[in-house]
């Protein structure tokens, strides 16, 4: 099998794997279907995942949730006036695309205090969605902010 | 009737297995039969562009069933066809010839999904999107 690139510090297909085995699991358990995208630290796609009963538009959603938290480091529901960190929605359009989507429901993923990537989910209500993003997370990672 | 998540990552990790033994890095995607993303993945080191071609690919191959150039209909209309056909499609299919296409997914007639590849030559991408079909 080809490895990676000695010293790539992104996230691998085995650990994407793992966290959309977890976020299944908890969507099971909460009783919703979603889709789950994982992203490497530059914000591309590394996997993605639609459980069949979930509706095709969490494909876009989850994705645009995912590419957020990449770009930011940081959960793609933060984005409101009380976090203070509203203004950093105005950058977003500028430094990637508008395909950003700034709701609850993803999670950055950290190896050694370094940003490997992120994971988004979508389908379920926002909090369901977050919920679902951070058990994938743990699989493989700490929870991150 | 329509593929599962377990039937897509069956095949996705077939048409992977197929990478590693020519010693490519793909890009699999996986489509229902509406040409809606159901399951993607890159490999280890695989180019992010990647994402780009598979899910074209597969898409192209839910939208006709089969991979365009085949049948006989007159090759200069058909290339009108397809060029009018990928404006409506909002540019997101790809219908490259048979020989590097994705390849549609059937249960008996029914068309139930499809997958595309990207990441190797054409030739190779075809090759582990067949590899992965024979997964099902």
């Amino acid at each position: 099998m080809p490895s990676s690139p000695p010293g790539l510090m992104t996230i691998t297909i085995g650990e994407s794997e793992q966290i959309a085995e977890g976020a299944i699991a908890k969507a099971k358990e909460l009783g919703i279907n979603i889709s789950i995208a994982i992203c490497d630290a530059g914000g591309r796609l590394m996997l993605f995942n639609r459980m069949e009963e979930a509706v095709w538009a969490s494909a876009q959603t989850a994705q645009g949730k995912a590419l957020t938290s990449a770009g930011f480091n940081m959960s793609s529901g933060r984005f409101t006036p009380e976090a203070g960190v509203g203004h950093l929605r105005l950058f977003g359009p500028q430094a990637d695309s508008l395909d950003m989507i700034y709701i609850k429901g993803a999670a950055a993923i950290f190896r050694d205090n370094l940003a490997i990537g992120s994971c988004g989910v979508a389908g379920g209500t926002t909090e369901q969605d977050e919920t679902c993003a951070r058990a994938g997370i743990l699989k493989v990672a700490p929870p991150s902010k | 009737m329509s593929l599962t998540l377990a039937d897509a990552n069956r095949i996705a990790d077939g048409a992977i297995e197929k990478a590693q033994g020519i010693n490519i890095r793909i890009s699999v995607a996986v489509v229902d039969n509406g040409g809606r993303l159901l399951l993607l993945k890159r490999m280890d080191g695989g180019i992010w562009a990647a994402n780009w071609g598979c899910q074209a690919k597969a898409i192209g191959a839910a939208g006709f069933g089969a991979p365009s150039g085949e049948g006989d209909i007159d090759p200069g209309l058909q290339a009108a066809l397809l060029e009018a056909v990928k404006g409506m499609g909002g540019g997101h299919m790809v219908m490259p010839s048979p020989k590097t296409a994705g390849v549609p997914i059937y249960q008996g007639n029914i068309l139930i999904g499809a997958i595309g590849v990207g990441g190797g030559s054409g030739a190779e991408d075809r090759e582990c999107s067949l590899a992965g079909i024979e997964k099902l």
